[in-house]
């Protein structure tokens, strides 16, 4: 039984390894790191209470919403994205004022 | 050689009469009969040796009135009235009201009017014609056992002073009082020994007494809340030579209560009042939440020779209340300034806050000294800064922040061949 899981997930790790570009591979780390950031926060804040929460809210939302501006960023820059008109440039420049517009709002309510 | 004679004599004599009495030294001292003044010489002498100025005026004379004009002639009274004599009920309570200090005795023929003023003092005396009897402690050779001897006094240090360690048995004869067993303000100096009853002295008993055993109180006091203080003997006798013997302890018992009665002991007062934050002098009107405060008071207590003593005692207590009190601290002593002091931070609620230093002891002036102070919360820039708990959500974010730096530099420069779409 958990030999052909073992050999089912060691497929699906090649199948990405093979298919993805190294841009995508970068993307991915950044979105791994994002999310255990997210996760560490939420775990924090289940043991320790709920004291700023104003803080825990600006923390959170920072990693989530760094998480669905990086997602955005992969989807337009996906070589096998056959719908987006978006071009590499634009997709980034919207990332990076999102991204800006992200963390005033972060830093401001984060106290 | 006359003239230095002449002023040694007067140096002399200012060194003898150098105790001072605190309200003064003019005391009036009403008697039914002017001329039984001999018979209590002993007890006068006492005061008259401590620098008091007797007066003697007779009970019900018209010019026994202490009050002339609106002011007071006397600082302090002694009433000797038994045997039906009346005296002006309101005069004296309106003298006691303005803090002056009154030793009354009376004996089994007191009057109505006495009785008046008992009452006015919360001391409920027994009917006229009452003695205090007692068929198992009396004096030997007494036939009708109403000179009795008792051992019962109360035990507060301030009031029986020195009698404290002599302690030998008073003798009594006369009327007994009830007074109130819990109340803050009386005190039941000397009670009757427990196989005593208060009757008449010639008719049979056919009914419970009134009073019985140790609920006879021979003398009590008053302190009232304007620092006078009362002092009621059932007995006249109790204060005259002949009961002044050596065997009896009516000697030292008699002028140990009567100074505190005149306020030579337990006398109380504040001067030096000051709280401020703890590293400076400045006294301010309101205070922050979570201040540091010290908080000093210097106590004196009055003494007839020395005057004005540093007062000694390990329970003075400061407390801060709003509606309850939220600290109590019991103050530290410095026994030779008499200063009394304490450190503590305020509580962490904002609001009107009082300093209360309430000190009841028995047989000591109340000191009740409120000051309100507001306790004011952090103003807005007054709180920390960066909140430790919160220091993981501080990271993460600059972290998120850092993150994207990186991966913006990382992803423009990255050289990738593979990537197959073509920019517009």
């Amino acid at each position: 039984m958990t030999e052909n899981s073992f050999k089912v997930f060691k497929r699906i790790f090649d199948g990405y390894k093979n298919s993805a570009t190294q841009s995508l591979k970068i993307i991915d780390c950044f979105l791994l790191f994002q999310f255990l950031t997210g996760i560490f926060q939420f775990v924090y804040v289940f043991l320790v209470g709920k004291f700023p929460f104003n803080s825990f809210l600006a923390g959170f939302i920072s990693t989530v919403g760094s998480f669905v501006l990086t997602i955005n960023l992969r989807t337009l820059v996906d070589p096998e994205n056959k719908e987006t008109k978006v071009s590499i440039k634009r997709a980034f420049v919207d990332f990076l004022i999102c991204n800006v517009i992200l963390h005033l709002a972060v830093f401001n309510y984060i106290g | 050689m006359k003239p230095i004679l002449f002023w040694i004599f007067v140096l002399t004599l200012s060194t003898v009469s150098s105790s001072k009495p605190l309200f003064g030294p003019k005391t009036a001292v009403l008697l039914g009969n002017i001329d039984d003044k001999h018979k209590y010489s002993q007890f006068f002498d006492s005061f008259t040796s401590k620098g008091y100025d007797l007066n003697f005026l007779r009970a019900s004379n018209q010019d026994a009135t202490l009050k002339k004009f609106g002011e007071y002639l006397y600082d302090q009274a002694i009433l000797f009235v038994g045997k039906s004599e009346e005296i002006n009920v309101v005069d004296i309570l309106d003298f006691i009201d303005s803090g002056r200090s009154v030793i009354v005795a009376t004996s089994s023929g007191l009057s109505d009017s006495v009785r008046e003023l008992a009452i006015g003092c919360s001391i409920e005396f027994d009917e006229q014609g009452m003695s205090v009897v007692d068929h198992f402690n009396f004096k030997s050779g007494d036939k009708e056992h109403t000179s009795i001897i008792t051992n019962n006094f109360c035990d507060i240090p301030s009031v029986i002073g020195d009698f404290e360690q002599d302690k030998k048995g008073v003798l009594f004869k006369g009327i007994g009082m009830k007074v109130q067993k819990n109340s803050p303000l009386n005190y039941r100096i000397l009670n009757a020994p427990s196989t005593s009853y208060s009757s008449f002295v010639d008719e049979k008993i056919t009914k419970k007494p009134f009073l019985i055993g140790n609920e006879i109180t021979l003398v009590a006091a008053l302190q009232t809340r304007g620092d006078a203080r009362v002092l009621f003997s059932g007995s006249i006798d109790m204060f005259s030579n002949d009961f002044f013997d050596s065997k009896y302890g009516n000697s030292l018992f008699c002028q140990e209560i009567a100074s505190w009665a005149f306020n030579e002991r337990g006398f109380l007062r504040l001067r030096d009042y000051t709280h401020h934050k703890a590293n400076s002098m400045v006294k301010q009107d309101y205070y922050r939440i979570k201040d540091d405060i010290e908080f000093s008071v210097t106590i004196e207590e009055y003494d007839i020779v020395k005057g004005w003593v540093p007062y000694v005692a390990n329970d003075v207590q400061i407390e801060y209340v709003m509606l309850s009190p939220y600290i109590r601290k019991t103050l530290f002593n410095y026994p030779k300034t008499g200063k009394f002091s304490t450190r503590f931070t305020l509580p962490d609620k904002h609001g009107t806050f009082k300093f209360r230093l309430h000190y009841h002891k028995r047989g000591y002036r109340f000191i009740e000294k409120v000051e309100e102070i507001p306790l004011k919360p952090f103003w807005h820039n007054e709180y920390e800064r960066f909140i430790p708990v919160a220091y993981p959500y501080y990271l993460s974010a600059i972290l998120m922040l850092v993150g994207f730096f990186l991966f913006s530099i990382i992803f423009l420069y990255n050289e990738d061949k593979n990537n197959t779409r073509k920019d517009k």
